[in-house]
């Protein structure tokens, strides 16, 4: 059942995945050939980007309105999830390779190789990926494309509140926070390559695409179509 | 008698609407005709029954098992033709009927490509191409493929030319003929029920007024050989002649009407 969900999405997505993922591979080439863009934040934007690919290819059925047709087919919800984990996994890995590997092989791009291809940078885009996928399927499952679009709505509010917060308290109040945020994001960038901390990291990876695929299972079974 | 579908004192609660206590039952190797006026309740029931919503309460049971405890033993021997019906709109109608079979151990590809035939289906068509009657003739030829014993349409026939009405009709009388398989449709047109429902449930208000053989209702509450179905007195357009209490708390009457048929309606 589970290899028939896939190969449903699979098929009713390939066009889909393709228009988004050629414009997205042109994306990482310009920002990798821009030497102002630092590693960590290409590597994060090849992340937000690879994350949302299959989240919004999946949001799609919802446009279709063929949830009703895919759920009176003989299948359960909680398979339908997983194989849209199962998918998101898939894509999520091929893009994040796709991003790291036209980083170093761009010709006009300016990381090198080494700084790509460790483990520690691949582990970090990883956390990256599963982190965004992870947080935004639920909403997905939950409400569909609507989800997608409050939870980027959400994020966008957020930074409106966070310019504000620093105009009202002042910019030296703010600092330390972006600052420890930085911090805190760059430390986990270089701790990844520690072989110790990477197996830590890849368990909390597991247990939080677990928690989330359950909370995705819980919500999906929730909701009236 | 074998009984197909069977819904025991089903409850569902929306904010502005609720389904109450919803109970009656189909026999194997028959249709029933769903009948209510517009938001009385039938596709929600259509979708409790296919558990594309989560009911509040009661039971629901196919071929004599749960439908949210089984549900892929159920659905797997339930066809089902949505209202407005829904695809994925950008494959052609080759590719979703591929798309379909392999969820279906008793897909029959040979059957699809005869019904596809008989319905006049553009196979290279891709769906969102397709009129509103093609959309329906395909989701029945995609409901039939697996040989479904119970077959559940949402008003299949509303917004059909005369012509493909009759046709499908006579196509749903075509499928109970080998005893096994059981049809419900809804509808608000009350002349689908006189031509192939064995079977007429009632719902109003999310309320179930009757549900009972159609000879016994014609026999109950109709004179003439005919008889005409109407959710509110205004839709009738006819002057109430006698009203007769029905069992229960739902109250129903039957009216003569201005054009010599008889309607059966809440009091």
């Amino acid at each position: 059942m589970l290899r028939n969900l896939v190969r449903k999405d699979l098929i009713l997505s390939r066009n889909a995945f393709l228009w988004t993922g050629l414009p997205f591979l042109l994306y990482f080439a310009i920002v990798a050939s821009e030497p102002v863009v630092p590693l960590r934040e290409f590597l994060i934007l090849s992340a937000i980007l690879c994350a949302l690919m299959p989240v919004s290819v999946f949001g799609r059925e919802d446009k279709f309105k063929a949830a009703a047709l895919t759920y009176s087919l003989p299948v359960t919800r909680r398979a339908a999830v997983q194989a849209r984990y199962a998918l998101a996994g898939g894509c999520g890995l091929l893009g994040t390779a796709s991003a790291l590997i036209l980083g170093v092989l761009w010709p006009w791009g300016h990381f090198a190789a080494s700084d790509i291809l460790n483990l520690g940078t691949i582990l970090f885009t990883l956390t990256a990926v599963v982190a965004i996928a992870a947080l935004l399927l639920p909403f997905v499952f939950r409400f569909g494309l609507f989800g997608l679009i409050w939870f980027i709505v959400g994020l966008q509010i957020l930074g409106i509140a966070a310019l504000l917060a620093k105009t009202v308290v002042g910019r030296d109040a703010v600092r330390p926070v972006f600052r420890s945020l930085g911090r805190m994001v760059a430390g986990l960038h270089t701790r990844l390559g520690d072989p110790a901390i990477a197996v830590v990291v890849l368990v909390a990876l597991g247990v939080l695409a677990a928690v989330s695929m359950r909370v995705s299972v819980f919500l999906s079974e929730r909701r009236d179509l | 008698m074998d009984t197909t579908l069977e819904l025991k004192g089903v409850t569902k609660r929306y904010e502005d609407f609720s389904l109450s206590d919803v109970s009656f039952s189909l026999p194997r190797g028959y249709i029933m005709g769903l009948i209510g006026p517009n938001g009385a309740g039938k596709t929600t029931l259509v979708k409790l029954i296919l558990n594309l919503v989560r009911r509040d309460g009661g039971e629901i049971l196919a071929f004599g098992k749960d439908v949210r405890e089984d549900e892929i033993a159920v659905r797997s021997r339930i066809g089902f033709v949505h209202e407005a019906p829904t695809f994925y709109d950008h494959l052609s109608v080759e590719r979703l009927a591929s798309v379909v079979a392999p969820f279906y151990a008793s897909w029959d590809a040979a059957l699809f490509h005869r019904l596809a035939r008989q319905f006049e289906l553009p196979l290279k068509k891709v769906a969102w191409r397709l009129s509103r009657g093609t959309r329906t003739k395909l989701a029945l030829a995609l409901a039939l493929a697996h040989r479904a014993e119970l077959l559940v349409l949402d008003e299949p026939t509303s917004g059909l030319d005369p012509v493909f009405r009759r046709e499908l009709l006579d196509h749903l009388l075509a499928c109970i003929e080998d005893g096994r398989t059981s049809v419900l449709f809804s509808t608000h047109i009350t002349s689908d029920l006189d031509r192939v429902a064995d079977y007429v449930t009632f719902i109003q208000k999310g309320r179930i007024l009757f549900s009972s053989p159609k000879d016994t209702l014609q026999e109950r509450w109709a004179v003439g050989r005919r008889i005409r179905i109407h959710g509110a007195h205004r839709r009738c357009g006819c002057r109430a002649a006698t009203a007769r209490p029905v069992a229960g708390r739902h109250r129903a009457g039957v009216v003569r009407g201005r054009h010599g048929a008889f309607a059966v309606m809440p009091c």
